[in-house]
């Protein structure tokens, strides 16, 4: 037995945060095989950390109300007990910073540094999404040189005028994204003048798009039905992206912006996709981690149960019929499916070698590695989710359709159902499913200069909500400058001869001033 | 691997500061448009809370292209099943019109509630009173209490022990140890120590052989050296009487604008608690506005139906009484109080009057009487209230309207006084736009 760590006695210190990571690392990288980028910890105040709550969990970002929003929100939730602060945020940077509060007691501390700096480091180094779509290097000096940008534009052009064209610019955030396109690596350090030199470079060239020249010969190549609408050849699903390069008035400034505000939503891209993955995976080092130290006697019987009240509070999963039912905590939901995959390889059983026979009596550190690396929260979850974790949880499908009176039950955790819920579990973590696929189709060329949206219609048929889609419109038609028009479905019932048919209706609507 | 540990503790943690301004800035507008709420339930007194400000969520809302949770054909996975099965059939609870599992990403749940925040009491107040002013004339007026505030002013030579300013005092006893060439107690030290040493030599040498060595040489004059340090390091003392300086206090005059606001309510059979709730919001405001133009504000409640009657502010709401309304009677007691209280040198005086316009027709020249001779002469403002018993009334002009009541009698005496000024209210909302009537400068009103 060695000699505990520390005692529940005291405060953290900063040596003992230093010797709780160096064992904690051991467990991490040689037992499950974590790699992670270089930790740097920092201890701040809880205002600190509401401050980087605020400013979407990022050390720094460019001035806007609504972080201010976002700030007053969690101030006041914080002050009134509401929710306490998460006990860690963790940034994909590399360094990767890991926020430490002051407040925490030492198994708090003992608990964060197992859970982001090895857990959250070690998936933002290995996801594929995390790999293909953000650079760690580079995002804290991209970051720095945005907010400089700002800054610098709201002196030149005015505090209001810069704030309406964020607002604007906002209200498209989540389609400023190359879904399937891979991204150009950001290189900060050369940012700032590249600006420079693409803003000379447009002003000195020729926006193609407009030239009637090429157009007039796509025309007559492409039999197209919709003959005002010919000047893409594809529909683009970075709205941003194609208002920067195309829309007619934009200054460089604009155009700037423009860039900066799709390029953090692209670096937000995969944490939105991999929630129950990262947070699923960091749970699974943090109670490996606690336990081994436990085992080896570095924490005592005291901190264990500590951390096991902390932990179960965090995994909480209310049933669907308590009030405070918020959805299936992601964190609940991943740690089961990667403590299931341990399971599964030390004590398969029948039904898992039927499964997973691919899983079942396998080396669970590599299957784990390899998951984390390969997959995100949908694939992950149409992959893993088991039998044994459906019925832990009770899960149950309800159909919910809106001309009929009654929700009907349409699968449990029995043996027909399994499929069928993961199938529908894995969909709902799909990007489209929570964020409408709304993609430019086209753009009048006229005189009128009309900007054409479309909505691709989902599986499940939703509309859009009527009073924000209006007002996102008139955004973009306030940076695009011209009227902007969205296809977009609205499921209207019709009755023919009792069948009942969905009617395609499309929004208008037009620039406004 | 290696490992950073920073400490940021003492890093500013204001960084979203700016955020926090510019957001306020947005929410201004709707800040005062929900004012009536906010000060809702606050004591006329309470000027210690800047308390939580609601704001529609629409007008701060950031769009999104969203789904309709409402609409379409999906499904919930939920967890928790205890007694379903297939084909089930579950009723969807009555006007909830399907959200009923609230399986649907919760964020949009969000938008409908208002948003509410907290702010300081001097970002409240700002927003409430920007650009009001006291009325220009008034403000050369603006009277004030002498006061005495004790202030320290350098320091003196004699004192008390208590008052001893160590540093000072040391710095003074290090000069004059200085420029004395007091030796310094190591040189000494060491001269002891050599002169140790050199008796031990001796000690230790056979007897009769130590005469004419140079170290009885050196031990001589080391004797001698001692003697003559010690002698001097005795005379001059480590601190001295002349070296003692001590803190210096002495009275400042402090002038303090003072303020006493007089409110006056009418108790009446007709004064309902709507009536008396618009009278409390207004005079909440009124209390706040010369807060912050006055360090010292003092409120006088005076009730009155046919009698006036001074009294707390708990009573002032909450009591209830009957018969007829006799409005000189407050006017007189308000008059009585100022000369018997309220030094006008010392005082501003302001009053304010909530009523439904009430009043004995009698009464009416008495009433006039008391406001041009004793009142309105001595008062810096004076703003009468008239809670109106329906909404058409409120912007309705009282010099073409047969005017209800006393109003008639008080549109005529304001003509002739600059520092009257009469407005009416049906109901909570209409009290802010009021008190901003009254105490905008004169030129803006113009525009």
């Amino acid at each position: 037995m060695s000699k505990l760590l520390y005692t529940q006695q005291g405060d953290w210190s900063f040596e003992l945060v230093s010797e709780i990571y160096d064992a904690c690392e051991d467990i991490a990288v040689n037992e499950l095989g974590c790699d992670t980028y270089m930790n740097q910890l920092e201890v701040v105040t809880f205002e600190q950390m509401l401050d980087a709550y605020a400013s979407i969990g990022m050390p720094l970002s460019y001035n806007h109300w609504s972080n201010g929003k976002a700030w007053a929100h969690y101030e006041n939730q914080y002050r009134k007990g509401r929710t306490s602060l998460a006990y860690e945020l963790v940034i994909n940077s590399n360094p990767c910073v890991n926020y430490l509060m002051e407040e925490n007691t030492m198994t708090t501390q003992a608990l964060v540094i197992a859970h982001a700096a090895f857990g959250h480091n070690h998936f933002f180094k290995n996801n594929y999404l995390f790999k293909t779509w953000t650079n760690a290097e580079a995002i804290i000096d991209y970051l720095v040189f945005a907010k400089n940008f700002v800054k610098k534009c709201e002196e030149k052009y005015g505090l209001d005028e810069v704030e309406m064209f964020l607002d604007a610019l906002h209200s498209i955030r989540n389609y400023g994204i190359n879904k399937y396109k891979r991204p150009v690596k950001l290189n900060s350090y050369s940012e700032a003048e590249k600006a420079g030199e693409r803003a000379e470079y447009l002003r000195k060239h020729v926006n193609e798009l407009w030239d009637t020249t090429v157009i007039k010969r796509k025309k007559e190549d492409k039999k197209r039905q919709d003959k005002e609408y010919v000047h893409l050849e594809k529909p683009e699903e970075n709205i941003i992206y194609f208002l920067e390069k195309n829309a007619p008035n934009l200054t460089d400034w604009q155009r700037e912006l423009c860039r900066i505000v799709r390029k953090i939503a692209q670096y937000f891209y995969p944490q939105g996709q991999t929630k129950v993955m990262n947070e699923g995976y960091a749970c699974f080092v943090h109670y490996h981690t606690m336990n081994r130290l436990h085992e080896k006697g570095l924490i005592c019987e005291a901190s264990m149960l500590e951390f096991l009240r902390l932990h179960t509070n965090v995994l909480n999963q209310p049933t669907f019929d308590k009030q405070y039912y918020g959805g299936i905590n992601p964190y609940a939901l991943g740690f089961a499916i990667f403590q299931d995959i341990k399971r599964m390889c030390e004590e398969p059983t029948k039904e898992d070698k039927e499964w997973f026979p691919d899983v079942a009596g396998g080396n669970w550190k590599e299957i784990i590695l390899d998951t984390v690396e390969n997959y995100r929260d949908e694939s992950f979850i149409l992959q893993f989710l088991s039998p044994k974790v459906i019925r832990d949880f009770k899960l149950f499908q309800l159909g919910d359709r809106r001309i009929d009176p009654h929700y009907e039950v349409k699968a449990i955790h029995n043996d027909p159902g399994y499929r069928s819920i993961r199938k529908e579990l894995a969909r709902q973590y799909d990007y489209n499913y929570r964020i409408p696929d709304i993609q430019v189709r086209d753009f009048d060329h006229d005189d009128k200069r009309t900007l054409l949206l479309h909505m691709y219609r989902g599986k499940s048929g939703r509309e859009l909500t009527n009073d924000s889609t209006v007002d996102v419109l008139n955004y973009i038609a306030y940076i695009w400058g011209y009227s902007v028009e969205l296809d977009a479905f609205s499921q209207q019932e019709v009755f023919t001869e009792g069948v009942r048919q969905q009617e395609f209706v499309r929004y208008k609507q037009y620039r406004s001033t | 691997m290696s490992k950073h540990i920073i400490d940021r503790r003492s890093n500013p943690k204001g960084k979203n500061l700016s955020n926090r301004q510019r957001f306020i800035e947005r929410s201004k507008k709707f800040i005062k448009e929900n004012l009536d709420e906010t000060i809702r339930g606050r004591s006329v007194r309470d000027l210690k809370s800047g308390g939580r400000v609601r704001v529609p969520a629409k007008s701060i809302k950031e769009p999104q292209f969203q789904y309709d949770p409402k609409s379409g054909e999906k499904d919930y996975i939920l967890p928790g099943n205890k007694e379903y099965n297939p084909g089930d059939k579950i009723r969807k609870p009555a006007g909830g019109q399907g959200g009923g599992g609230g399986s649907e990403g919760s964020d949009d749940a969000y938008g409908e509630d208002d948003f509410v925040f907290s702010i300081n009491k001097d970002e409240f107040l700002d927003i409430l009173f920007e650009d009001l002013e006291l009325p220009n004339l008034l403000e050369k007026q603006k009277k004030s209490i002498e006061e005495f505030s004790v202030e320290r002013s350098g320091y003196v030579n004699e004192g008390s022990p208590n008052n001893l300013n160590l540093e000072q005092s040391m710095i003074r006893s290090i000069g004059r140890r200085l420029a004395l060439k007091k030796p310094k107690g190591r040189k000494l030290r060491e001269l002891i120590e050599e002169r140790d040493k050199i008796l031990e030599f001796f000690s230790k040498l056979p007897p009769g052989k130590d005469a004419r060595t140079p170290e009885y040489v050196r031990l001589q004059e080391i004797e001698e050296e001692i003697k003559r340090i010690r002698a001097r390091y005795n005379a001059i003392s480590f601190i001295d009487p002349i070296d003692l300086k001590f803190n210096n206090f002495s009275k400042v005059p402090k002038p303090k604008n003072a303020a006493v606001m007089f409110c006056i309510l009418d108790v009446s059979v007709s004064m309902q608690e709507r009536e008396k709730d618009l009278a409390k919001r207004f005079f909440i405001l009124l209390h706040m506005f010369l807060n912050m133009k006055y360090d010292l504000v003092d409120i006088v409640f005076i009730r009155h139906h046919t009698v006036a009657k001074e009294c707390t502010e708990e009573e002032f709401f909450n009591s209830k009484e009957s018969g007829g309304t006799v409005v000189s009677s407050a006017l007189e007691l308000t008059s009585e109080i100022i000369k018997k209280r309220y030094d006008l040198t010392h005082w501003n005086i302001y009053i304010s009057q909530a009523s439904d316009g009430d009043n004995f027709t009698s009464d009416n020249q008495l009433v006039e009487d008391v406001m041009k001779n004793q009142l309105l002469p001595v008062a810096q403002y004076f703003t009468f209230l008239c809670i109106v018993p329906n909404a058409g009334q409120v912007h309705a002009d009282v010099r073409y309207s047969a005017g209800i009541g006393m109003e008639k009698k008080y549109y005529e005496i304001s003509q002739e006084f600059s520092n009257m000024q009469l407005g009416r209210v049906y109901e909570s909302k209409d009290i802010y736009p009021v008190f901003r009537s009254f105490f905008l400068p004169k030129d803006k009103d113009n525009e």
